[in-house]
């Protein structure tokens, strides 16, 4: 394997991303069929990949998201040609528009990437990151909403945040 | 926590997230403001809780727990694909190892296909100064040897040079043929011819010719060459009364002798046309005939008789019409020719121990054979080295050549038409060296005596008569 795995571990990191991943791109193309097609081409070409992975769940993450937006774009489904369309016609408004606008896709999609990490984690962790970011609850709130003390309210809450930092570092959201 | 600074990531996220007091507020923005190393931290913290405040705003559909897993036709695609890539992983780690084998391998044999190489150019070189009959006579003598070994009989030891020697004559003999017999007569040959010829007739001239051998030179290949016997002198054979003669006449044998025709070449024509007397010779009488000694027939060997058992039955003297180079026909007288005197020559052959072996009429070798049967015109023997049994059978013909030693270790070649006289079972597999022994099956063969040469110490050849 190229990237210095065994069978085992191959298998390991399959088993372990592959309801993630298909989620994942289930939740951007919104079809399960085309979704399990993405998925296992994903897989097929990290099995196949030459050079040497070095962040696997990264690596194919990133892959997926890649080939989920080729695929909308191809189908006509990502609203990026009216993105470009309007650069055509804006183009009076020079290039900090394009860069805007490039901006907000790739937010979008990086918004999309934490959702679907957000839909992974656990339902208590998505009560605590419901109750203080959708409802801006303060962490004695979500203590006395969960039962949780403050300071464990805030260990968790701070967990995920440095876990979806790195994972959105790693996948090079934060250019 | 990052030893080198002086605040911890869960710090800088309560400070983001609003869960600190004012002093500590103040405390970390004089941090981070003085360190781009936690700038860079702030950044990336703000953009991943401003992410999650946004995606908390736009959930996304989620698929039921059965449906997230891929079907099992993706599945073995793609665990099929691991198995098979691991395999090849493996045997490319196989195949590294063998790879040092095979050097090994390569390193082992391509110096020992240079040395056999080598060793061939050098066999082929020396072969030069040899003759390609001599390398098979050689070969020959060789796989004789080794059929000897096996049968258990003792061969003695020949000299290699003198071996080498014999085996250039024999080539030499062999290749120019029965045919060419003539052209190779020598100068001291045809005066010893033309000496006996003009001197009294000595014992050797009456038993060899009933009439003139007629060594003329083919001036004229249309016209019938000069003399022809007439049809009363043919008819009218020598009245010899000793014994010897008398056994030819019962024999009824006679040999013509072959014709001398111009592709022989003229200048030995020439030599042959001045030497020999195309008189017919006188009839002896008995009294003039003296016994035949064996002293005779080796002072008389410098007579050469060269003939050819005559195709048509019955004629003992006729004419034999050849055809020349040129298509045409001429006629040539044919003498008699008693072979008595060589059956008597023979037996002192047997008692030796020396192998024999047999040639075709090119002098191609046929291997080493075991005579088994002898009378005073033919030999009847076997071919030791026939692997192929009933396959390999020789055909009859003309022209084959049996080299045996006498009792004074001299070479004889005895000349003669061979025929089949049993055929072994046909065998289809090729027998081995060790079962021929075994096999006691072997094809027959009897080849009558027509001309015999024995080989003196210059390896000169000399008729026997």
């Amino acid at each position: 394997m190229k990237c210095d795995e065994t069978e085992s571990q191959l298998k390991e990191w399959f088993e372990k991303l592959e309801k993630p991943l298909m989620n994942y791109a289930f939740q951007i193309v919104h079809d399960r069929e085309e979704a399990q097609d993405l998925v296992q081409d994903t897989f097929l070409r990290f099995f196949k990949q030459d050079e040497k992975i070095l962040q696997p769940k990264a690596w194919l993450y990133k892959t997926l998201r890649n080939l989920c937006i080729s695929f909308l774009r191809k189908n006509g489904r990502l609203q990026r040609t009216t993105d470009e369309e309007q650069l055509d016609f804006l183009d009076s408004f020079n290039r900090t528009t394009e860069s805007i606008l490039v901006k907000n896709l790739e937010k979008k999609e990086a918004v999309d990437r934490v959702s679907h990490a957000i839909s992974l984690l656990p339902k208590e962790s998505k009560e605590l990151i419901t109750l203080k970011f959708d409802q801006q609850k303060s962490y004695n709130e979500i203590s006395k909403i969960t039962g949780l003390s403050v300071s464990n309210v805030g260990y968790k809450l701070h967990h995920i945040i440095k876990e979806l930092s790195s994972e959105l570092k790693a996948e090079d959201f934060f250019r | 926590m990052n030893n080198d600074l002086d605040i911890s990531e869960e710090e800088i996220i309560s400070y983001l997230l609003g869960e600190v007091d004012n002093d500590k507020k103040l405390f970390i923005q004089r941090l981070i403001s003085e360190n781009p190393q936690l700038q860079e931290m702030e950044r990336v913290l703000t953009d991943t809780i401003r992410l999650v405040e946004q995606s908390t705003k736009e959930p996304l559909p989620d698929l039921e727990e059965g449906e997230l897993r891929l079907s099992q036709k993706r599945r073995n695609t793609i665990l099929g694909l691991v198995e098979k890539e691991e395999t090849l992983t493996l045997e490319k780690q196989k195949s590294s190892l063998p790879k040092d084998k095979k050097s090994d391998h390569f390193l082992f044999w391509v110096p020992l296909g240079i040395a056999a190489c080598a060793f061939l150019i050098l066999s082929v070189t020396d072969s030069d100064h040899l003759s390609t009959a001599e390398i098979t006579l050689n070969r020959e003598q060789e796989s004789n040897s080794e059929q000897d070994e096996l049968e258990g009989t003792t061969i003695d030891a020949i000299d290699t040079e003198e071996q080498l020697a014999l085996n250039l004559a024999l080539e030499n003999q062999a290749q120019e043929g029965v045919v060419q017999i003539l052209t190779q007569r020598s100068t001291i040959e045809v005066e010893a011819m033309k000496r006996d010829l003009n001197n009294s007739l000595s014992i050797g001239d009456v038993l060899a010719y009933s009439e003139p051998i007629p060594f003329n030179s083919v001036e004229d290949s249309t016209s019938v060459v000069s003399p022809v016997p007439s049809s009363a002198n043919r008819s009218a054979p020598p009245r010899v009364q000793s014994e010897t003669l008398s056994k030819i006449q019962n024999l009824g044998a006679d040999h013509s002798i072959m014709l001398h025709t111009k592709e022989l070449g003229a200048e030995l024509s020439v030599k042959k046309e001045k030497v020999v007397d195309p008189s017919p010779k006188p009839i002896i009488e008995d009294s003039v005939v003296p016994p035949l000694r064996t002293e005779q027939i080796e002072q008389n060997e410098d007579i050469i008789i060269t003939e050819k058992k005559r195709k048509a039955a019955g004629s003992e003297n006729s004419t034999q019409t050849n055809r020349t180079s040129s298509g045409r026909f001429q006629t040539q007288a044919i003498p008699q020719f008693q072979k008595g005197l060589i059956s008597e020559y023979l037996p002192r052959l047997w008692g030796s121990s020396e192998p024999t072996y047999l040639f075709t009429s090119k002098g191609k070798t046929l291997g080493k054979v075991r005579i088994i049967k002898k009378t005073d015109t033919a030999i009847e023997f076997v071919r030791l080295n026939e692997t192929m049994r009933g396959k390999s059978t020789l055909p009859d013909g003309l022209g084959y050549q049996l080299r045996l030693s006498d009792s004074n270790s001299s070479t004889v070649i005895i000349v003669g038409h061979l025929t089949r006289v049993k055929v072994a079972e046909i065998k289809n597999k090729r027998m081995a060296k060790s079962d021929l022994v075994k096999d006691l099956d072997f094809t027959t063969y009897s080849i009558q005596i027509e001309e015999a040469w024995k080989l003196d110490e210059k390896e000169n050849r000399i008729p026997i008569k």
